[in-house]
């Protein structure tokens, strides 16, 4: 089975590419594909407790916790980005696992294909 | 394992993707990531024993000669040639 892990960058609020890389990674279960999902740099603040992008009109990211949940899929964020963007309060519904730079490399190789979205 | 870098320089993610190779590794240079070509500043992120190409044409197009690079030019075969042989894709 091949391994897949979709990274986010940008942040939740202005960009749509947070909620695109999990409607992605969920997309992938239809398919002989393991996925995973990393937050790194501005992303990170999408599992902050009190991001709200529907503050702005925009998707919220807090949707994608039942399929994250259903799934069990693999939710990694760096802790120097939530450290650098000052995320404390984490919505434990993410279930994301946070990870040192030093561990991304290892699950970056660990991959077969990894697309930042 | 292939590092697709297509931003130009300094931009994070790009830098912290190249951070990601390994000697054995190849990092291709296409759209303005040809940028990191200058000053050889790609040479910065990419360890020792890494093979760094870019892309000719987005090379050339961006106003610059073969002759001001000291890294491969590559054409788009050569390119799919890359992707072929490797496994593995950072994109």
């Amino acid at each position: 089975m091949k391994k897949v892990l979709f990274v986010a960058y940008q942040a939740p609020v202005g960009a749509i590419w947070v909620n695109e890389t999990f409607r992605t990674a969920f997309g992938m279960y239809g398919e002989d594909i393991e996925p995973a999902v990393l937050l790194m740099d501005e992303a990170v603040t999408a599992i902050a407790e009190r991001n709200a992008p529907e503050r702005v009109g925009l998707l919220p990211v807090k949707i994608v916790k039942k399929y994250i949940e259903k799934y069990g899929t693999p939710v990694y964020a760096v802790k120097e980005d939530l450290e650098k963007f000052h995320v404390k309060d984490i919505d434990a519904g993410c279930k994301a696992q946070i990870i040192s730079e030093a561990d991304v490399k290892k699950i970056v190789r660990d991959c077969d294909f990894v697309i930042f979205m | 394992m292939v590092i697709i870098v297509k931003y130009g320089l300094y931009h994070e993610i790009e830098k912290r993707k190249m951070e990601f190779a390994e000697p054995g590794d190849t990092i291709v240079l296409i759209q303005n990531g040809v940028f990191w070509l200058l000053n050889n500043e790609v040479r910065k992120f990419a360890p020792e024993g890494v093979n760094v190409c870019a892309l000719k044409d987005d090379f050339l197009a961006r106003g610059y000669k073969e002759s001001d690079t000291s890294e491969k030019l590559i054409s788009y075969d050569e390119f799919i040639e890359i992707l072929e042989k490797d496994r593995k894709t950072i994109g």
